[in-house]
């Protein structure tokens, strides 16, 4: 098992570059991304792949929701929930 | 029997008075007895057609649980999407609901819909796909009693046009306490009259001014008080009705998902989904956009990430434009909408343009989408036609006008007082004598239309 830590940094990594781009301010662990329109409903998309490889976790399609991945520490927490593996 | 009229809320009021005098465990039955006698007050067709899709899914439920047999998720998933393409395509539904908005006689040819297309069943069907592929993902279990399944498709507050509920969220309160306290009970009695208000009150005014302003007779200048006059009616028709479906629902213990979040406040494209149809559209991204997102990122990890939204919401809104109906102009729909969709984050992506431009496309994008609601290729053919021959351009009648407005005014100002409260009763802080006041003149303007206009029909029943 890997830690929510982890877990929240390797995320917040892969958030800040590969779908920001690196542009506008580093995003903090609860900062909200989808309801402040940071990120789009795609970018749920490609972080639920990201955990898929990165973490072997398939996430149910009922938690991929806007509430449940609305920021890094959410998301995280999800992911250690249904088992992250390293 | 239409939710919108007297005879209904009187069977609900009767209904409820055998349901609170029955033990708990008799109560669901109950509802599935009074939801199996409404479905035949519309036609027996409607009741065969609702208990195939029940047997089918609810077998199919307990066959593919986790992960099993994904083959027969597959072959039930195409057989309802068969059903609903047959039906569709047959049914003579769409010229109907055409029909009814261009003109008053319009809804005499709505009894012939019901030979071909059983009420609701656009609208049962998808929940019942959702369950299956819940159930075969692991994201639900299998429902073990065929009674309660049942009574989750045909439960009738949302028969005739929905919302889409979900198998995990309704199911559950069935075996929930349930408490229908004071508070509820003031929640439910509010929507209900409210959804009266706009079906009845708003949008009877409203079709009236589609009538009046018809691109197919009057001044091509017409033409934006129609598309207003068009959007506000459909909009008000659909959530009035919605409002009595969870207003009745919520009177049995049973909360319905919401279908609409002040629309016309959408900052942009993206949100006026997240806030019109909301239960077909939460469908539409779960089944639908993040399947299609997730694939196209594996498969096309090079490929910009445009090019895969592009995709992603073409294909979201094409099913979206094919669940409305078989028809040319739902693809062409659904390829207009998918490439608004995509090209929303890129509007004035600049600065502060961004914001303000985004609200007006939103505008634009929901005035030209109900285009092919009330009108059929030669009808559109027409209009342009007239426009491109110089019909004469008579200036817009004062009257229609002022009356759009006001229509416009109270719809907009319901909307605001609504998203205030959120998902709650919307005069719930308001002083007692506002709320009397508000709950006065609703009324009156329930029964005043009520004894000058005909009822309408539901439009969504027609999808």
């Amino acid at each position: 098992m890997i830690d929510e830590r982890t877990v929240r940094e390797r995320l917040r990594r892969f958030v800040q570059t590969e779908i920001l781009n690196d542009s506008g301010p580093p995003i903090a662990d609860d900062e909200l991304l989808l309801s402040s329109g940071r990120i789009d409903s795609l970018a749920l998309a490609e972080i639920a792949v990201f955990v898929e490889r990165e973490f072997g976790v398939d996430l149910p399609v009922v938690s991929i929701t806007e509430q449940g991945m609305d920021s890094v520490a959410r998301i995280a927490s999800l992911v250690v929930r249904h088992g992250a593996q390293e | 029997m239409n939710p919108a009229s007297a005879p209904f809320i009187l069977c609900v009021l009767l209904l409820a008075a055998v349901f609170y005098s029955v033990p708990r465990s008799w109560q669901p039955r109950v509802l599935l007895a009074a939801s199996v006698a409404y479905a035949l007050t519309w036609s027996w067709r409607a009741l065969a057609v609702l208990g195939a899709v029940a047997v089918l899914t609810f077998a199919a439920g307990r066959l593919v649980a986790n992960r099993r047999r994904a083959w027969l998720v597959t072959v039930v998933v195409s057989v309802c999407a068969v059903m609903l393409g047959l039906l569709g395509a047959h049914s003579g539904a769409l010229e109907t609901a055409a029909h009814l908005l261009a003109s008053p006689g319009g809804a005499a040819t709505a009894g012939a819909v019901e030979i071909w297309l059983p009420i609701g069943v656009s609208f049962y069907t998808l929940g019942a796909i959702s369950y299956v592929v819940d159930v075969h993902r692991g994201d639900t279990t299998a429902c073990t009693r065929f009674d309660r399944y049942a009574l989750y498709i045909a439960w009738f507050p949302k028969l005739v046009a929905g919302p889409i509920e979900r198998a995990r969220d309704f199911l559950p309160q069935l075996d929930a306490h349930r408490e229908v306290d004071d508070r509820t009970l003031s929640r439910c009695a509010t929507w209900i009259l409210l959804g009266f208000f706009r079906k009845i009150v708003l949008a009877g005014m409203l079709i009236v001014l589609v009538w009046r302003f018809s691109p197919l007779r009057g001044s091509p200048l017409e033409l934006p008080f129609w598309l207003i006059a068009l959007v506000l009616f459909i909009y008000n028709d659909f959530a009035g009705y919605t409002h009595i479906a969870r207003g009745v629902s919520g009177l049995f213990g049973l909360e319905l998902a919401p279908n609409f979040r002040a629309p016309f406040f959408a900052r942009s494209v993206g949100e006026l989904w997240n806030r019109w149809h909301i239960s077909l559209s939460r469908w539409l991204r779960d089944y639908v956009f993040m399947p299609v997102s997730m694939a196209a990122i594996r498969r096309m990890p090079a490929a910009p990430r445009a090019l895969r939204l592009t995709v992603a919401a073409i294909v979201t809104m094409l099913v979206s434009g094919l669940w409305h109906g078989l028809r040319w102009r739902f693809v062409v729909w659904g390829l207009l909408a998918g490439m608004a969709v995509a090209l929303s984050p890129a509007v004035g992506a600049r600065g502060g343009l961004r914001a303000r431009a985004e609200p007006i496309v939103a505008w634009i994008v929901l005035l030209a989408l109900v285009v092919p609601f009330a009108l059929t290729g030669p009808a559109l053919a027409e209009v342009l036609r007239r426009f491109l021959s110089g019909a004469s351009f008579e200036p817009v009648p004062a009257g229609g006008v002022l009356m759009l407005l006001v229509a416009a005014g109270v719809s907009l100002s319901i909307d605001r007082i609504e998203e205030r409260a959120g998902d709650d009763d919307p005069f719930m802080h308001w002083p007692v004598l506002a709320r009397v006041a508000a709950f006065t003149i609703l009324l009156v303007g329930v029964v005043m239309a009520s004894i000058h206009a005909h009822a309408q029909p539901v439009l969504y029943q027609f999808f």
